[in-house]
């Protein structure tokens, strides 16, 4: 049987691959230094020797948005690994081990979510001192009770099937009926989920970058560089709006992504 | 007399809350329930939906709280606590469940859904052959070891289901509705591993079903029960052959017949 992969999945992932990739081999592929400035070259708009124009300092904006995607695409990376992770494998014991260990989190997590995370990032980006590692940190963390509470509720109704109670009976302890069916069978979810966060995991720490808390001059960064670019984007709109398109486009891959996991991973959807 | 599993005065309590504010209420899922399963014995429970069969295998198989009254297996007396009940009872007394789709892990290859019981229970040594051992005595070739639940038929996981139960040697099952998401033909093929299972090695059943045929076949004994009591028990012809109570003729009288496919 050929099993059809949904559209959104196809494109998803070819977006995806092809942005990570890219920036991957941005030593490679990039026709200039990502950083020296050039006094002969400020501001030139798009042309043969600079594909996407320069910017103030006359860097090449390709250059900037392939070494980019390696800070950009990373720090979404691990914002997501922390706080899907994090968020999964605390919602999923807190689920499983019940009683007041599971009515006491869900109430801190309550307490978490009515305090307006993106204050909080702020708050915490300046104290901490504004750097990528920390930003990684304070998004990652600040994701956490989100991904508890939904995989919590993921967890609650894997744990009424029948072969945990089969497990339950025959004598599995906790870690055993976490680690062993589970995180296991938590694990597709998990996958889907985590690629649609990507996306706003990347806008997210795009923006903490616009506003400075994320990536420090030099180092290219899409946020930072559509900051750069602001003042000028009436008339050299390469400097921000390419950037940003940088931006729209890897969030769509990740989103597309995570819908096409979705609809692929689901049996309801097997049929079609 | 060799008693494996034995209920004395059993009653479980649920509490339910009708929203937030909402009066407390209290629904008795069993109460006062008395049985014993010997080795080599089958003991039938019949009932409606909501009868507190379930219930019944949930306390017993130490997976629901008893409220009140004892569990016994193999003669040792279980605490109510579900979680405290020690290891060695939960391999003496294993459980069956009715939806062989649900039953098995989805993600876990047949080997190791049959070998888990082994790691909880003997976790040293290698349990491969173990494993096959007990394919072979259910019916099924090793290569099923590598196989996922579902490429199986029904048949062949409720087969499985029962290897996994067999391969720590228990001295009593209880099979909750063992067959009935079954076709009528694995049906009748699964009994007849069931009736040869327990000759070999001296198995107790408690056998949960509202298929009278079923319980015709294998059990030697029947209880009956309604809104978590016991209402009727005796030998299987006595309470099939000539009910007692109306509402066990009723539940006879309302059941589909099939003759000759059991017998």
């Amino acid at each position: 049987m050929i099993r059809r992969y949904p559209p959104a999945l196809v494109a998803g992932a070819a977006i995806t691959v092809f942005m990570i990739v890219v920036s991957l081999a941005a030593p490679w592929l990039s026709p200039w230094p990502p950083n020296v400035p050039d006094v002969g070259a400020i501001l030139e708009p798009p042309s043969w020797r600079h594909p996407a124009g320069t910017d103030a300092l006359g860097r090449d904006i390709l250059s900037r948005i392939l070494w980019g995607g390696r800070a950009s695409l990373g720090v979404a990376i691990g914002i997501v690994a922390l706080s899907v992770g994090l968020g999964a494998l605390l919602g999923a014991a807190v689920a499983l081990a019940g009683g007041w260990i599971d009515t006491l989190v869900m109430r801190l997590v309550d307490i978490a979510l009515s305090i307006p995370a993106i204050v909080i990032a702020l708050a915490l980006s300046a104290a901490l001192g504004p750097s990528l590692g920390n930003l990684v940190l304070v998004l990652g963390l600040l994701g956490v009770p989100f991904n508890l509470r939904l995989f919590r509720s993921e967890t609650l109704s894997l744990r009424e099937r029948p072969f945990i109670a089969a497990s339950r009976a025959m004598g599995a302890g906790f870690a055993a009926l976490l680690g062993r069916h589970i995180l296991p069978n938590l694990a597709p979810v998990i996958v889907t989920f985590a690629s649609a966060a990507l996306g706003s995991a990347l806008v997210m720490a795009s923006a903490l970058s616009f506003v400075g808390l994320g990536a420090q001059p030099p180092t290219a960064e899409w946020g930072a560089m559509i900051f750069d670019g602001r003042t000028t984007i009436m008339y050299e709109w390469w400097c921000a709006v390419l950037p940003g398109l940088a931006v729209a486009l890897s969030a769509l891959g990740f989103i597309l992504l995570g819908d096409g996991l979705r609809d692929w991973l689901d049996p309801r959807h097997e049929a079609r | 007399m060799n008693t494996v599993l034995a209920l004395e005065g059993l009653g479980v309590t649920y509490r339910r809350r009708a929203g937030l504010f909402g009066a407390a209420t209290e629904v008795k899922a069993l109460s006062d329930v008395s049985l014993h399963v010997e080795a080599s014995e089958c003991v039938g429970i019949i009932g409606e939906s909501g009868c507190g069969k379930s219930t019944l295998a949930g306390v017993a198989a130490g997976l629901i709280d008893a409220g009140a009254g004892r569990v016994r297996i193999a003669g040792e007396l279980m605490p109510r606590q579900s979680r405290s009940r020690p290891l060695a009872a939960r391999r003496a007394l294993q459980l069956v469940f009715q939806d062989p789709y649900g039953s098995l892990d989805p993600r876990q290859r047949i080997g190791a859904i049959i070998a888990e019981g082994l790691t909880i229970h003997a976790p040293a040594g290698d349990h491969h052959d173990q494993v096959l051992a007990v394919l072979a005595a259910v019916g099924l070739s090793g290569d099923f070891i590598n196989r996922l639940p579902h490429q199986l038929s029904g048949g062949q996981r409720q087969r499985v289901a029962l290897a996994r139960a067999l391969v720590v040697e228990p001295r009593v099952i209880i099979l909750d509705e063992p067959t009935s998401a079954l076709d009528l033909s694995v049906q009748a093929q699964i009994l007849n591993l069931l009736l040869d299972l327990q000759a070999a090695r001296g198995l107790g059943y408690l056998l949960i079903s509202h298929d009278i045929d079923v319980i015709r076949h294998l059990c030697h004994r029947v209880i009956v029960m309604a809104a978590g009591r016991i209402v009727e028990a005796g030998p299987t012809a006595d309470v099939l052959g000539n009910p007692q109570m109306p509402y066990t003729q009723r539940l006879i009288a309302a059941a589909p017949s099939i003759p000759g496919l059991v017998a």
